[in-house]
């Protein structure tokens, strides 16, 4: 056993005082005096202390030591300099704070683990497929369709439990009916995810039998408590969902909002999807990606394992579809698992982390400023601890250690930014509920932590190194000029002011890209009418009504929304434009005789004859279809865009030519301009609008009356509501606009603005105080030879432009190099910029203009100073 | 004993002393005191081991399992610490004496038979 500290330290005394006296014996027996004797020994041992010293220096925890009494001394100095020490965890808590929210917002999404009991083996499965792949979608392609979880859940071998559910929204009735999150789950789900039913019952397996299911639903405690009053009596009451009564079998436990992004209010079995949906649609026989399937896997089987062992289920199915192969993916439960998101994700948070790495550079480059200034104002005392003997290594780590005690205090402080940042942000986005775990864990901490050494390492090693790089004699004398420190210094200064002002020059210049995409969305022609369109959406359909009712409620409805004053015009689609993407295969006939159809991947809405008028949207070629024709038998006319055209038959008259879609056939009777339905920015891939119900996709992709408002349409929706009030009370009623819609659309890019112009602003006030500090001080430097320039008859302007032409270089190296930085970093934003050129002339003159007048202001004011230097003042003082 | 001055004695190249400090304590286990003592009889009195650094290179050499130390009584009943070759101890020894010897020779052969006149 090593004894330890004190006691080895007693021990190394007693050997050295026994030596001493084996030593003086040795003397004595020689024939010395014994005082004498003690003596000799005493001399021929040399410095006990420093002997004792170089024992206490050979221990192992000896920098453990070191570190704390550093750390103490540090702690006196930033006592000794309260306004650096407070600028300097600002720096940090502000750099590291928002480069850890940004982490932490990700981190929760994509890498936490699932709010479930024994989340390790929590696993959830999405299809990948490659090859000929023509299957309905409702939501994302990657989600499985029933048979092919039913496949799974039966044959695998890996997962204990394997569970499927999707989330959709359903109106609560009541009072007054209101919009709730419904999952429709297996029975299994809540077992599958180790969830306790806190009140009640779960699901159990007959509740999910195939024929109807049984009308039976879990509430969230979350829902429970605010919308039955925590009411333990709840049991067995019915709950409304789209008309239809569900038996309230359960409550689900405490903090559990289901395993969607969005907390979830109830659960129902999955069976009763086809009744949810009154009967409209039935995914449970079609072949259709809906279903997010979570299992828990066997113990110690891996993901890539269970990924084998379901893709060669899969891989069984893809016999029934030539061409098709399908590859399973297998990954840890998080919420932000489907590889959809993954994939845009990733870009997402590529630029994310970009800016707070940013971000932190830049804090890192002004804290590296003030420390090299503090390092010059140090040299004293630097020197004095040189001179009495202290090592240049151990001064280094001094320093270091300095850096590191202030960065992990501003990362500390920085977490509470961590914490509050994200919620700042998503109180921002449209949607409520997000159930985003955003507290620090291990995860989030051990991020904070990295990014303070890292951050530390950056700003405190250079100006360590520097600090303690002194010629003795001339930091004692307190003499800056002549000696190697402080030019090399202001090298350096000079090299991190460049660094910030290329960091604020990125920033500016991303957050001016920003501002000009938003200002673009409010100017960008989509190719139709934006200005005065409101979309009026009800749900006859969710509440149950048959056809006939539906339409009687739209035939009611429409005379008297048309007969409002201030409504111009008005028209049927399926939806408003911009609101989420429909796309269907359709088989075009061959532009050759006898030729095979094409398949056509193509986005579409239903509508009206004359929404084309009515939404000011041009029919280049051919005409609209009419009412009659429309509901004439036969082939139904659709107007296709000129890009679907150009993709069918290119170099050939469109009009009519025909197309199928499943069993229905289709002749193009106009050709519409190509327009932005889809995405705004970006031209529509080939386009299709169908006559209202003619698609045979189901009456599930709904109606929006959509009219034409002359005046503002604030006023409008007041009358509105009295009028659907007036027809039907039962109906909820959805309006929006296309402007409020194309809002929500530029709310990516407001955040990115806002995001880089408060970082850009902040970042810029830095680095024009570097910049400042540092030309101040190249003037002081060269006070003396400023005034012997003067004295020998050089004009204040050639010395006004000398230190200006200083300033310049390190001002214009940074924003040469942020620039062409931004260059490439606006390439990757593309998606945010609405088809503005990353280049943007506009934008990039602004940020330039800007950066000139600031730069100048910072170098002028010493250059100025410079220019009233008295050389008979200087040239005395030395 | 004649006591030469300390002009004539020669200083130690790095690393010799933990070489002779193993060297000694083949011969049995010995305190502090007696291994910079023998060192300088065996040495006639040419190496001065400077007892300052003496100390710490025990405390190394007992570290790296080279030595084994413990407490025992002088034999003009003192108290102090004694030290002894460990296995792995004799067996660095050989390794750098023999390494020390290869050293010496290639030095001579560079110097040249007659290197005294040089």
């Amino acid at each position: 056993m090593e004894p330890t500290g004190k006691r080895r330290d007693e021990e190394f005394s007693r050997e050295i005082e026994a030596h001493l006296e084996l030593e003086a014996a040795r003397l004595e027996s020689e024939g010395l005096p014994a005082s004498e004797a003690r003596a000799a020994a005493r001399r021929a041992f040399g410095n006990v202390t420093s002997v004792r010293e170089r024992f206490y220096e050979a221990r192992r925890w000896r920098w453990l030591e070191r570190l704390r009494l550093d750390a103490a001394y540090a702690v006196r100095g930033f006592r000794a300099s309260p306004v650096f020490t407070v600028t300097a965890l600002l720096t940090l808590a502000f750099g590291i704070g928002f480069n850890t929210a940004l982490f932490s917002l990700l981190y929760s999404l994509g890498v936490r683990s699932l709010p479930v009991p024994e989340p390790e083996r929590v696993a959830t499965v999405f299809q990948v497929f490659s090859g000929r792949v023509d299957r309905a979608v409702n939501g994302s392609v990657y989600m499985l369709a029933w048979n092919e979880y039913l496949a799974q859940r039966d044959q695998n071998r890996t997962f204990e439990s394997l569970a499927a559910h999707a989330q959709t929204d359903a109106t609560l009735g009541g009072e007054r009916a209101q919009p709730a999150r419904v999952t429709l789950a297996t029975c299994n789900y809540f077992s599958t995810l180790r969830i306790r039913i806190a009140l009640g019952r779960g699901f159990v397996a007959d509740d999910c039998a195939r024929s109807g299911g049984a009308a039976v639903a879990v509430l969230s405690d979350a829902f429970w408590r605010s919308h039955f009053g925590a009411d333990s009596g709840v049991i067995g009451k019915v709950a409304l969902l789209n008309q239809l009564p569900f038996d309230i079998i359960g409550v689900a436990e405490p903090g559990f909002g289901g395993t969607e992004v969005l907390a979830n209010d109830l659960w129902i079995p999955v069976t009763m999807q086809p009744a949810l949906a009154r009967g409209r649609y039935d995914q449970l026989v079609q072949e259709m990606s809906w279903l997010n399937v979570t299992g828990r896997l066997r113990p110690g089987i891996t993901e890539s394992k269970a990924a084998a062992d379901l893709t060669i289920i899969a891989r069984q199915l893809d016999s029934q579809h030539p061409g098709r192969e399908t590859r399973v993916l297998v990954q840890h439960a998080t919420f932000g698992n489907n590889p959809e998101i993954r994939q845009r994700g990733g870009i997402i948070a590529l630029g994310v982390l970009g800016l707070g790495g940013l971000v932190v550079l830049i804090a890192c480059a002004n804290l590296m400023n003030l420390l090299l200034a503090r390092a010059m104002s140090r040299r004293r005392e630097l020197g004095i601890r040189l001179a009495l003997g202290a090592g240049r290594g151990r001064l280094i780590g001094q320093l270091l250690t300095e850096s590191l005690l202030l960065s992990v205090a501003g990362g500390l402080a920085g977490l509470i930014i961590a914490e509050r940042f994200p919620r700042f942000i998503i109180g921002l986005l449209p949607m409520t509920g997000l159930q985003l775990d955003l507290h620090p864990d291990l995860g989030i901490l051990g991020f904070a932590l990295l990014t303070s050494v890292l951050a530390a390492l950056a700003f405190g090693l250079a100006p360590a190194f520097r600090a303690t790089d002194l010629s003795l004699t001339s930091a004692l004398r307190n003499e800056g000029v002549g000696s190697h420190g402080p030019r090399g210094t202001s090298r350096l200064r000079g090299v991190v002011v460049a660094v910030q002002m290329g960091g604020s020059t990125l920033l500016l210049v991303l957050a001016a890209l920003f501002v000009r995409g938003m200002q673009r969305v409010a100017t960008l022609d989509p190719g139709f009418a934006t200005r005065g369109v409101i979309g009026v959406s009800l749900n006859p359909g969710e509440l149950g009504y048959d056809s006939a009712r539906v339409q009687a409620v739209y035939d009611a409805l429409t005379p008297r929304l048309a007969a409002l004053p201030s409504v111009e015009s008005w028209t049927l689609a399926s939806k408003l434009p911009f609101l989420g993407r429909s796309s269907t295969p359709v088989l075009a006939e061959s532009p050759r005789a006898g030729g095979e159809p094409t398949s056509i991947q193509s986005d579409f809405l239903e509508v009206s004859s004359n929404y084309f008028s009515t939404m000011s949207l041009p029919i280049v070629r051919g005409r609209a279809f009419t009412a009659v024709e429309a509901a004439a038998p036969g082939d139904r006319p659709v107007v296709v865009s000129e890009t679907f055209a150009r993709r069918a038959w290119p170099d050939l008259d469109p009009l009519g030519r025909h197309f199928r879609l499943g069993k229905a056939a289709f002749v193009v009777t106009g050709i519409a301009r190509d327009v932005h339905n889809v995405s705004l920015g970006d031209p529509d891939a080939p386009f299709i609008y169908f006559p209202r119900a003619a698609s045979g996709l189901g009456d599930d992709l709904g109606t929006t009356i959509i009219l034409r408002i002359g005046g503002p349409t604030s006023g409008v929706t007041e009358g509105i509501s009295a009028l659907v009030r007036q027809v039907d009370p039962a109906l909820a009623l959805r309006l929006e606009t296309i402007e409020e819609r194309l809002a929500l659309v530029a709310l990516p890019t407001r955040l990115a603005g806002m995001l880089s112009g408060l970082f850009g602003v902040l970042a810029l006030g830095m680095a024009v105080i570097g910049v400042y500090g540092v030309v101040s001080y190249g003037v002081s430097l060269r006070r003396r030879e400023i005034g012997i320039r003067l004295a020998l008859g050089a004009t204040t302007r050639s010395v006004t432009g000398l230190v200006v032409r200083q300033g310049i270089t390190v001002a214009g190296l940074g924003v040469g190099v942020g620039l062409i930085v931004a260059a490439g970093a606006s390439q990757l934003m593309r998606s945010l910029l609405f088809g503005l050129s990353p280049l943007d002339p506009a934008a990039l003159a602004i940020v330039i203009v800007l950066l000139a007048a600031v730069a100048s202001i910072a170098v002028l004011a010493p250059a100025r100073r410079a220019a009233r230097i008295d050389p008979a003042v200087t040239l005395r003082e030395e | 004993m004649t006591t030469r001055k300390s002009g004539e004695r020669d200083t130690l190249l790095q690393g010799t002393l933990d070489l002779l400090v193993l060297r000694t304590l083949r011969a049995g286990r010995r305190h502090g005191q007696g291994i910079a003592r023998a060192i300088q009889q065996t040495s006639d009195d040419a190496i001065l081991v400077d007892h300052g650094s003496l100390y710490p290179a025990l405390q190394r050499l007992e570290r790296r399992g080279w030595i084994a130390a413990e407490w025992g009584t002088s034999d003009n009943n003192r108290k102090a610490r004694f030290y002894e070759l460990t296995a792995a101890g004799s067996r660095q020894l050989a390794r750098e004496a023999g390494r020390w010897r290869r050293l010496v020779q290639a030095v001579a052969r560079v110097l040249g038979p007659d290197g005294a006149r040089g």
